[in-house]
Order: structure tokens, then sequence, then C-alpha cells
């Protein structure tokens, strides 16, 4: 039996699963995915991910403070008349940010408005458009800072599935070759174990 | 419209990116996959609405 030959890329023993894996550098999946939910990309960014990190902070805060720039803070709002709870709950994804925006919709901050805007004024329904606009980026902002939630809560598994894969198939192709070159060379007589068992050993492995 | 576009085009960077970024690890492969899906959205989205646009202006 002609033993698969090993391959540098495949994942060492400790790094199989992602979340022990992020134990083991000293970082808590579950603190990535808090700082990931509080500012977008934070957690990536804790976790040694830095173009991750960098891209998500960039791509989703940016989106998050265009959209409340574009509506000047109104698309984030819960306020009885003129609020946006079901935005809200997209929205609610890219935490800090939301929050923030709420409290100065809401006046709770230095410098916000002290009373809400009159929904019946035309200089409102003018401004509707931006506040679709608004709306449209801190929604999709906050659904989509849920992957990058989930992703560090899961160890920032990356690419180790698909690498996996790829080991497991040139595992294969290698145990067929071996098999192929042991007919050729024993005339016709199989030998070793059929692929089949062989690919099932090396699942078991992986 | 530019504005809508730009909107378009930073909601669509933003979707490829995030989407690649849980499946990919490498740098290079980051860069090129989000790059590949930005131009899948945005081709395909754009030849929806020109199919779209031509269906209605051959139906008026």
């Amino acid at each position: 039996m002609t033993e698969p030959a090993a391959r540098d890329d495949a994942p060492a023993p400790d790094s199989d699963d992602p979340v022990e894996a992020m134990r083991l550098r000293g970082k808590s999946p579950e603190v990535a995915a808090l700082l990931a939910w509080l500012i977008p990309g934070a957690g990536h960014l804790y976790a040694g991910y830095r173009i991750k990190g960098t891209g998500g902070l960039v791509l989703l805060l940016g989106l998050f403070l265009t959209g409340l720039f574009c509506s000047g803070a109104e698309a984030v709002s819960l306020r009885p008349e003129g609020g946006h709870e079901y935005a809200f709950v997209a929205q609610v994804g890219a935490g800090l940010p939301t929050l923030l925006g709420l409290a100065y919709t809401h006046g709770k901050l230095p410098g916000s408005p002290a009373e809400a805007p009159d929904h019946r004024t035309p200089e409102y329904a003018a401004r509707l458009p931006a506040i679709d606009t608004g709306l449209l980026l801190t929604m999709v902002a906050g659904l989509l800072n849920l992957l990058l939630i989930h992703d560090a809560l899961s160890g920032v598994p990356g690419g180790r599935a698909r690498r996996r894969d790829e080991l497991m198939r040139r595992r294969r192709l290698d145990a067929l070759r071996a098999e192929l070159a042991a007919e050729t060379a024993g005339g016709g007589q199989p030998a070793g174990p059929r692929p089949d068992d062989l690919g099932a050993e090396a699942e078991g492995d992986g | 419209m530019s504005a809508s576009l730009l909107t378009f085009v930073a909601v669509s960077a933003a979707t490829a990116f995030v989407c690649t970024a849980v499946k990919e690890d490498e740098d290079v492969r980051l860069a090129t996959q989000s790059a590949r899906l930005l131009g899948l959205i945005v081709g395909g989205i754009a030849a929806f609405g020109g199919v779209v646009q031509l269906v209605s202006y051959l139906a008026t």
C-alpha cells in the first residue's frame, strides 16, 4: 500500500477546529463577536485579521455613517410618529453606531435636535428620498455585519473548509494513481485497499 | 441619478467584500474573489435591468 503524499497545506491537528485554534492563540470568539457587533470589523481586528477587519470597518461603518449623514440621522428612529421600528431590527446589527444614532435622534446627545421634525411639512417631504437612502444604507450595513459577527463567533474559519476539500480530493487522486500503478506493475492484480476505502479513511483523518 | 448609482456600487462592494471575507483568508484570494463577486453582482443586476428595459421598450 502506498501512503498518500503529505501536503504542506494540510491543516495542523490543533487547528482543525477554528474556535479551538482561536482560543489557542489566546483570543476569545465570544469577545470577538461582541466587538464585531459593537463596531463592524473590530472583532476581526481583535482576532488578528487586519485586512478583513479594516475592510469591514471601512465598508460597513462607512455605509452606516453615510446613511446617517444622508438622512440627517432620521434613519435610526423609534419615535411613535415617523419612527422606523422595522428598519431598526436590521440596523441593530451594527451595535454602537445604531445606539449613537438613536440617542442623537431622540435628543439624548449634546447637539442633537431638541424636538422631532414635523412630518407634515413640505420640507420634510422633500427630505424623504434622502431618508430612504439612509434607511437602505444603514439596514444593509447592519445586516451584513451579522455575517461578520457570525464569522467571528465561529473562529473566522476562512478557507479551511475549501482547503480540506482540496486535500481530500488530492488524497483520493493519489490513492487512485497508486492503485493504477500497482495494477500495472502486478499484471492486473489489485494491490492494497480500494480507493473508496482510502477516501473514507482520509475523510476520517480530516 | 449619480447618487443612486454610487449607492448601488457602495452597497454591492460591501456585500461582495463581506460575503467573500467569510469564505477566504488569504489576502490575494480575498481581493480577487471580492472583485469577481462585485463584477458578478454589478454585471448581473445591470444585465437584468437591461433586459427589463428592453422588454418594456418592446411592449410599448
